[in-house]
């Protein structure tokens, strides 16, 4: 019929599929063959380092590669000390390299080595650069741990000041309060940040986070990597000893435990959460009402998750 | 002017969304198809216009194209038993039209036609560059900061001299819709694209901010769980009634429960309960129910239900609606595209005459058009052409009249939103919903897009709204657009400002083609619930008020269906790569697969 479209059929389109693996697959040999002979052959071109690119694109995983692309690039840099500028230039490409691979498969361990390396050759890195990648990369992974000793490295290394990257977890963690690994970055920057306790900066700083932990818990009352943070926090609260601000935490969760309208998986969050914050008293400063509460509140944990019930019965022990 | 084939299984009158959806449907399943339409445009009431264009049409519109006497039959193109039927649009759905220009100093109406307009700002430019000391130096800074060959210069001028023949110069750049849409992320249409890959022309912008008025303040609408924790002014048990409430909605067996025991109340009454804060209460309401406090609760809740659903489809927090890059009048014809590479033929500026109906029948056996008879089994039309001899008491149904204002704007009317950084950027494109006061259902409309949907030059953002008419369109709209912006004259800054406005009025008819039909009746009681209208004629309505397009969608299957019962509806067309090429059997398909070589536009 006039203007009809023809399809292929579901044939025809395997078929295609079946040649076109066959002809990447005999691309990928005989280039993996030719830079094997010429690593063998102590070839230090940059046409071979051109070479060891092509292939690194498909697959960033192949070590071998990266570390002939170290023997290629460690000639070249020392040729290139004489002259300003030259050595960084040629690192600048690794680093797009190395960002493309990245793109493509963003766990690749020896990517990631590869491109530490290469800033730690640079003279003058561009780590602000660095930095925004990072937070790239956590919007397609906020968990990816490759990516977060990174930005550790890069922290570090950049000297970037670190309330920046408290304000950058404080991000992270509005965007989901469920992202653990945001909450654990925060416990390993508020000591670097507020070494002296206690302190009025410190006060006030524990202040905020109680603030954001209150919220976040009211938000996601079941999200453990929340009540992880909340321990955390508890801890920095006694180390401190500003009693007040646990009182404030103790009444928050009691307000969400008894006003929340919560659901069993809640419950079980919220209370175990509540009993563990009224433990933290010595026993004998305990009011009888909290004590029996306490009690009270271990049979019901019992009830709603009996499978760690042999956990809430070794914290009624303390009593 | 070549001669188009005598005989075609359905003749479509429009190029329409619905009209080209149709037609694009019955051409995959390789049905013959004639779409006609007597504008030189593709889309009828759902085109989009440059600037200029827009301007010409609806200036002149009004005027010449709805006058026209029709032509004489041509008796001996009919045979025994037929007589022709004119065909002819009976009243022009655009009305009220009118435009106001706010930069230079001088507000003008429009009371002259706009060429002369256009000399008048040309003459007023050359005056003021050549003689510096009349309007003063801001002018020059203004024609200094658009040379390219300044790259130093200020980064961003804090309001720039703008003359509307600097709009006009880039008048290409505008793209404006006489029906401006959106689209839900999740919605049908939008499912209909990507299982038909009509997707494949298609693009999106997401909209990045819902927004409404509360006391005369535009607040954006936290729509995503991160939008609310981080929502100033809530205490984290209103934040935690919030979340509840919205995960309740997304449950679909609470939500159910929730529904039953709330079935008599109101949407007011039952928000009462929550206590949640005026603002966000406001918000939730206006801008996520999209209804009022007299709303039903179920129906609320429903609504509350898919606005949410929607939410997130593309990257976390994200919000439910889709912008349409190009705009949407762009969708008509991409959809009369699928039609044409499917053997389908397009022909603009034509249009049909008559329509020849068998008496015995009661059914159109072909149309006259431009003098020639071309025979057909189905005939499709926009209700405006249905000629009066057909329309019967319940058909059409009631119009109902849209006022709609198009403004070109130089500033964003929508909050900063946070990108992904964290910092603050002008917000792309945005939507809003206002409460009226009256209550009406639809409220004010607002859509907001900037350059980044390819709908206007970079410094500019159009902006549409719409709502039932009250009365005539800028008498409705003209308010709302000085509460939100300002005219430009006012050379204040941290306000947004209008620099062109236009209003009119779409007065749609529907032809409630659904309640037409009961399923089990013979053919006579069909005929009679149909009026007089021949028993193979189609017809669809034009653009209604709502946001998005599943109701064009739902009426063009329903005339699909109507037309080819149990076929299936534009299943997926094959993309360039599964299409072979090498036969004779399809010389007219290059290697994209869409060159619309069977496109004829004969001017």
């Amino acid at each position: 019929m006039h203007g009809r479209v023809k399809e292929r059929t579901p044939e025809e389109k395997q078929e295609a599929v079946r040649k076109e693996k066959e002809r990447k697959l005999l691309g990928f040999t005989t280039l993996w063959k030719d830079i094997v002979d010429r690593r063998a052959e102590g070839d230090r071109s940059s046409e071979t380092l051109m070479k060891t690119n092509q292939l690194l694109a498909k697959c960033s995983d192949l070590y071998t590669l990266w570390n002939y692309r170290r023997e290629i690039l460690l000639a070249d840099l020392t040729d290139a000390e004489s002259e300003e500028g030259k050595r960084d230039g040629i690192l600048r490409i690794e680093l797009s390299v190395t960002e493309s691979c990245l793109a493509l498969d963003f766990k690749s361990y020896s990517t990631w080595y590869h491109r530490k390396w290469t800033l730690e050759q640079m003279q003058k890195a561009d780590w602000q650069r660095e930095l925004d990648l990072t937070s790239q990369l956590f919007r397609l992974d906020a968990r990816n741990f490759h990516c977060w000793n990174y930005r550790r490295f890069i922290v570090e290394r950049g000297h970037i000041p670190l309330s920046s990257e408290l304000a950058f977890s404080t991000k992270l963690i509005a965007d989901d309060p469920s992202n653990y690994s945001a909450w654990h970055y925060r416990t390993t920057l508020i000591p670097l940040l507020f070494p002296t306790v206690p302190s009025p900066e410190h006060q006030t700083q524990i202040r905020t986070e109680l603030a954001l932990v209150v919220t976040a818990v009211n938000v996601k009352a079941n999200d453990q990597g929340i009540w992880f943070y909340t321990q955390f926090l508890v801890e920095q609260i006694q180390k401190g000893g500003y009693t007040n601000l646990l009182d404030e935490l103790k009444e928050e969760v009691k307000k969400l435990y008894e006003e929340g309208d919560l659901t069993a998986e809640e419950s079980i969050a919220v209370l175990h959460g509540y009993v563990r914050l009224l433990l933290l008293d010595p026993i004998q400063n305990l009011k009888e009402s909290d004590k029996k509460f306490v009690d009270d509140s271990i049979d019901k944990l019992c009830s709603l998750d009996p499978l760690r019930k042999g956990y809430y019965q070794s914290l009624r022990d303390a009593l | 002017m070549e001669e188009l084939p005598k005989e075609f299984e359905t003749v479509v009158l429009g190029t329409g969304l619905p009209e080209s959806i149709v037609a694009a449907a019955a051409s995959r399943l390789d049905k013959s198809i004639l779409q006609l339409d007597q504008n030189t445009f593709y889309g009828r009431d759902w085109a989009g216009f440059r600037l200029k264009e827009l301007r010409e049409y609806l200036s002149t519109l009004i005027q010449n194209k709805f006058d026209a006497v029709g032509r004489a039959v041509d008796e001996n193109l009919l045979k025994d038993g037929e007589v022709a039927v004119p065909i002819r649009p009976s009243h022009c759905p655009i009305t009220n039209f009118e435009e106001k220009i706010y930069v230079k100093d001088d507000v003008s109406e429009t009371d002259i036609a706009p060429q002369s307009r256009q000399e008048r700002y040309r003459r007023s430019r050359h005056f003021s560059g050549s003689s510096v000391a009349s309007s003063g130096t801001s002018s020059t800074q203004g024609d200094e900061s658009r040379t390219p060959t300044t790259p130093e210069a200020p980064p961003v001028p804090p309001r720039k001299q703008f003359s509307f023949d600097d709009v006009l110069a880039e008048s290409k750049k505008f793209s404006l819709d006489l029906a401006p849409k959106l689209f839900w992320s999740n919605d049908k249409f939008v499912d209909l694209l990507t299982t038909s890959n009509v997707s494949r022309y298609a693009s999106f912008r997401l909209v990045n901010s819902v927004a409404t008025t509360v006391e005369g303040r535009i607040t954006s609408v936290p729509f995503s769980q991160s939008a609310i924790f981080q929502y100033e002014g809530l205490s984290p048990s209103d934040k935690r009634k919030l979340v509840k409430f919205m995960t309740m909605c997304m449950d679909p067996g609470k939500m159910q429960e929730q529904m039953q025991a709330a079935s008599q109340m109101k949407l007011g009454a039952y928000l009462d309960k929550l206590q949640l804060p005026n603002t966000l209460r406001k918000s939730l309401v206006n801008a996520v129910a999209m209804c009022t406090d007299q709303t039903s609760v179920p129906e609320a809740l429903k609504r509350i239900r898919r606005f949410l659903q929607a939410c997130g489809r593309y990257g976390a927090n994200t919000s439910p609606f889709l912008f349409p890059v190009f705009g949407s009048g762009e969708y008509p014809q991409y959809f009369a595209r699928v039609s044409a590479i499917f053997g389908g033929i397009q022909c603009l500026s034509r249009t049909v005459d008559h329509a020849v109906v068998s008496t015995s029948s009661n059914k159109v056996t072909a149309v006259i058009s431009n003098h020639e008879r071309i025979a057909c089994e189905n005939l499709v039309l926009p209700t405006e052409y249905v000629p009066d001899e057909w329309k019967s008491s319940n058909h059409p149904s009631k119009a109902r009249i849209l006022s709609r204002a198009i403004l070109i704007t130089d500033h964003s009317i929508f909050p900063r939103v946070k990108n992904d950084n964290g910092e603050k950027q002008a917000c792309d494109s945005g939507f809003m919903r206002i409460a009226r006061e009256d209550g009406d259902e639809l409220g004010v409309l607002l859509v907001e897009a900037s350059h980044t949907a390819d709908i206007c030059p970079a410094d500019y953002r159009v902006v549409y709204l719409w709502m039932n008419a009250k009365s005539s369109a800028r008498a409705d709209l003209e308010p709302y657009v000085e509460r939100l912006l300002e005219p430009f004259q006012h050379d204040r800054d941290g306000m947004p400002k209008v620099l062109w406005a236009c209003y009119h009025n779409y007065e749609r008819w529907t032809w409630a083609e659904t309640t037409e039909q009961p399923s089990a009746a013979g053919d006579a009681g069909r005929s009679a619930a149909a009026g007089k209208i021949p028993a193979n004629v189609r017809v669809v309505s034009g653009p209604s008020g709502s946001i998005d397009l599943e109701d064009v969608l739902e009426e063009s299957k329903a005339v699909f269906e109507k037309m080819y019962p149990g076929l299936p509806f534009l299943p997926r067309i094959p993309g360039p790569d599964e299409i072979v090429l090498d036969t004779s059997d399809s010389p007219s398909l290059d290697q994209s697969g869409n060159k619309e070589s069977e496109n004829i536009e004969n001017v």
